[in-house]
């Protein structure tokens, strides 16, 4: 469906059509589920926010301008709503932004490490990643956006996003390093 | 290579840089052929990225939560379907109210009722008590208000009849052979009259 077709459709659901609402729904519901549980690993958690992403949808359908693309919006509705979820759980106290510079030393050999044997190993580095990394890696790498996009979604400067994306990177080629040597 | 240019490539991998930028790196490839490792190294993660196989996600069960969600979010919003709910509640409780007492007491009558129905381990018809009955027959010109007459006078009850031959037959909850000995002294209306079991 194009970027129209979504926006026409959001217009109806704002009018408070609902099987707009149910399309709308069936469109995004499986993108941004994965992007929710990418964050909190906890399926049923995920599925609650799921379902408070899209109850704020059919309330706030109206106010959407057009400033940016549907799924910008719709992901940064759900971003919201999941860091909101993850800091009654637990309080964040570090920033995540504010960790060392990693000199990317890591032999070249890793580029060619990621083949289709080592899928096991570029999961399980994923999963170890910190949440803010995960976040931009997912939006970037599943979702395909742009960092400008990421950055509405996230609510931070388009820099940040930039660094974030560089350090994930690095934080999984040194974690794919680490597989790589435990397994020789 | 430069850092801006490493925090780029990511964007590159995956098409959405733009104008100055796409050019910009694509530049820096040509300058630096190194790069090109970080960039099969990102498609790599990319692609095992988009491969990342997760748990089915809530599907049509999401879409039934999120309706009945929506639902009560109506009725939050909505104060007459908001009243209406709560006097379709109360309905629902006075009923639920009136179900259970009908239960108790059918409960009760049951305790009461059920001893008496079971007789001799044989359970006896909801016709009565009296296991003799008696069988009369009326003169061919006994009127009606006749024999409802005699029988209400003698507290007797059809229970069965008139037969093809015109036979009664009569219960009471009195002595039996007083009954048949009372109905056979009204000759004038009644032919015949005795017990049977």
């Amino acid at each position: 469906m194009s970027e129209k077709e979504s926006v026409e459709l959001l217009k109806q659901v704002a009018k408070g059509d609902e099987k707009a609402f149910a399309e709308f729904f069936r469109l995004y519901e499986n993108r941004l589920y994965r992007f929710i549980l990418s964050k909190l690993n906890d399926s049923f958690e995920a599925s609650d926010i799921l379902n408070e992403t899209f109850l704020e949808v059919w309330r706030k359908a109206g106010t959407f301008e057009g400033r940016s693309k549907v799924s910008t919006w719709l992901f940064g509705i759900a971003y919201y709503k999941t860091m909101d979820r993850m800091r009654k759980k637990k309080p964040m106290l570090i920033d995540e932004d504010n960790f060392p510079e990693i000199v990317d030393e890591t032999p070249d050999a890793v580029s060619c490490l990621i083949s289709e044997d080592d899928a096991g190993h570029v999961r399980h580095c994923l999963e170890t990643l910190k949440e803010a990394h995960r976040s931009v890696m997912q939006l970037a790498f599943f979702e395909d956006m742009a960092y400008g996009e990421i950055a509405k979604i996230v609510d931070c400067p388009e820099n940040t996003v930039k660094t974030r994306m560089f350090h994930a990177k690095q934080a999984m080629k040194h974690c794919l390093q680490g597989r790589m040597e435990e397994r020789s | 290579m430069s850092k801006d240019i490493m925090e780029l490539l990511p964007f590159y991998v995956n098409g959405t840089l733009g104008g100055k930028e796409k050019d910009k790196v694509e530049q820096a490839i040509i300058d630096d052929p190194s790069l090109k490792d970080d960039l099969r190294y990102l498609e790599g993660l990319r692609r095992e990225v988009k491969a990342y196989e997760i748990e089915n996600s809530p599907g049509e069960l999401g879409l039934k939560r999120l309706q009945k969600s929506l639902e009560e979010e109506k009725l939050k919003s909505d104060p007459i379907a908001r009243a209406r709910s709560r006097i379709t509640s109360e309905q629902n409780r006075t009923w639920r109210m009136i179900a259970v007492a009908a239960c108790v007491l059918l409960m009760i009558q049951t305790i009461i009722v059920a001893p008496h129905w079971m007789q001799g381990g044989t359970l006896v018809a909801a016709g009565g008590q009296s296991e003799a009955e008696i069988s009369v027959t009326f003169a061919p010109d006994a009127t009606e208000s006749d024999i409802r007459g005699l029988l209400l006078g003698l507290n007797l009850n059809i229970v069965e009849g008139p037969s093809a031959l015109g036979v009664y037959h009569l219960s009471t909850d009195d002595d039996i052979q007083q009954a048949v000995q009372a109905l056979k002294s009204r000759d004038d209306l009644v032919e015949s009259a005795q017990v049977e079991k």
